[in-house]
């Protein structure tokens, strides 16, 4: 198996954890990690 | 992205398209037609879809979501708030708060047992969701004293129908009252029923009424906790097994609006990023609040008896009375 192929699904797995996370989170936790996203964004990117 | 997140993606796309075109479009023509508030024509966009074209089943699962655009717009909404000036009023505001929340419940329980007869399970109901957190309330008080389904059903569509009125009436008595926008924010906060209606009828009086009603309500949903814990006592016969309740029953995102307001009042961000936070804020606002319409079905309302909306006006009015005189007396 490829470096890449090892990357990607390393990634899949990744991501399908956070995303088992997120849907195990109450409604207001789920509010409370998306606003902190929206910040961060707007203070990596800029408003 | 894995295959169960893209499917979800997909379901809740539809939904979502539905609540930004009439947000859209309330936006559009609150800007041609002067005096309209474009949050409460997205409100009205959305209960005239429900009730007349009703809401498809492929558009269900996305605007179910507005809850959760709601906190999130309320979460984000912390980054305008001014932590000193809401502490220099934080005594005041939090006696208000508890007396208002307190004499809510102790009228309702009296009123619907002595004079209405109701069961005590639903003057319960009835007393959490007008004074706490309107349908959350209710709902996470059934859990707490296993109230059946029918009696929740019945307080759910009737504090629904409160919501509805007041939605429409607040924001009108905003304009005929001598009130400033921290006295209109402060009063609809303690008075009105569910987070949603007082953040629009707030924000639809002004920016600053939109900022003290939605901190207000947010106050008063914190006591959920210790009217949840009251009620685990109360049915449980003096089991305080209950305790749990006490932090089960505070909403989370209010964790997340404390967090947000310290992060701005650090001085972390800029003013610019700050203006943006508040843009994405009154975006997710003006999504919620067209779900908000798209949850009011008259059919279901209808069905409601008489006597829970008549203890629900009776404290409205009471409370709201009570609420106007402390707020021109105190704020």
């Amino acid at each position: 198996m490829s470096d890449s192929l090892r990357m990607r699904d390393a990634l899949q797995v990744a991501f399908a954890r956070a995303y088992g996370r997120w849907r195990a989170l109450e409604r207001g936790w789920r509010a409370t990690v998306l606003s902190l996203g929206v910040i961060a964004a707007i203070a990596v990117v800029g408003p | 992205m894995s295959d169960g997140a893209l499917a979800r993606v997909g379901r809740l796309a539809p939904g979502l398209a539905l609540l930004v075109v009439l947000a859209g479009g309330a936006t559009v023509v609150a800007g041609a037609v002067p005096g309209v508030n474009a949050l409460l024509l997205g409100v009205f966009f959305g209960a005239v879809v429900a009730n007349t074209v009703g809401l498809s089943d492929w558009a269900r699962p996305g605007v179910e979501t507005q809850k959760l655009l709601l906190e999130t717009g309320i979460v984000l909404l912390g980054a305008r708030i001014a932590l000193d000036e809401l502490v220099a009023s934080g005594p005041a505001l939090v006696a208000l708060v508890v007396a208002t929340v307190v004499a809510g419940v102790v009228l309702v329980e009296v009123v619907s047992g002595r004079v209405f007869d109701l069961a005590d399970e639903t003057g319960s109901l009835l007393a959490a969701g007008a004074s706490v957190c309107g349908v959350s309330a209710a709902t996470a008080i059934a859990g707490t004293i296993d109230a059946d389904g029918e009696a929740l059903a019945h307080v759910v569509a009737a504090v629904l129908l409160f919501d509805a009125l007041t939605l429409a009436a607040f924001p009108i008595a905003g304009d005929l009252l001598p009130l400033s926008g921290r006295q209109f924010g402060v009063w609809a906060g303690l008075s009105m029923f569910s987070t949603g209606p007082v953040t629009a009828a707030g924000f639809a009086h002004s920016e600053i009424a939109g900022q003290w009603a939605t901190v207000t309500k947010l106050a008063r949903n914190s006591m959920l906790g210790l009217v949840a814990l009251w009620y685990a006592i109360r049915y449980a016969d003096g089991d305080t097994s209950g305790l749990r309740s006490l932090f089960e029953g505070v909403p989370r995102f209010l964790v997340g609006f404390g967090l947000v307001a310290l992060i701005a009042n650090l001085g972390i961000l800029s003013g610019d990023a700050l203006t943006a936070v508040g843009t994405a804020s009154d975006a997710l606002f003006a999504l919620a609040f067209v779900g908000l319409g798209l949850d009011i079905r008259l059919a279901a309302m209808r069905k409601t008896g008489v006597a829970p909306l008549a203890v629900l006006g009776v404290q409205l009015l009471a409370i709201s009375t009570l609420a106007l005189t402390a707020v021109l007396l105190f704020f």
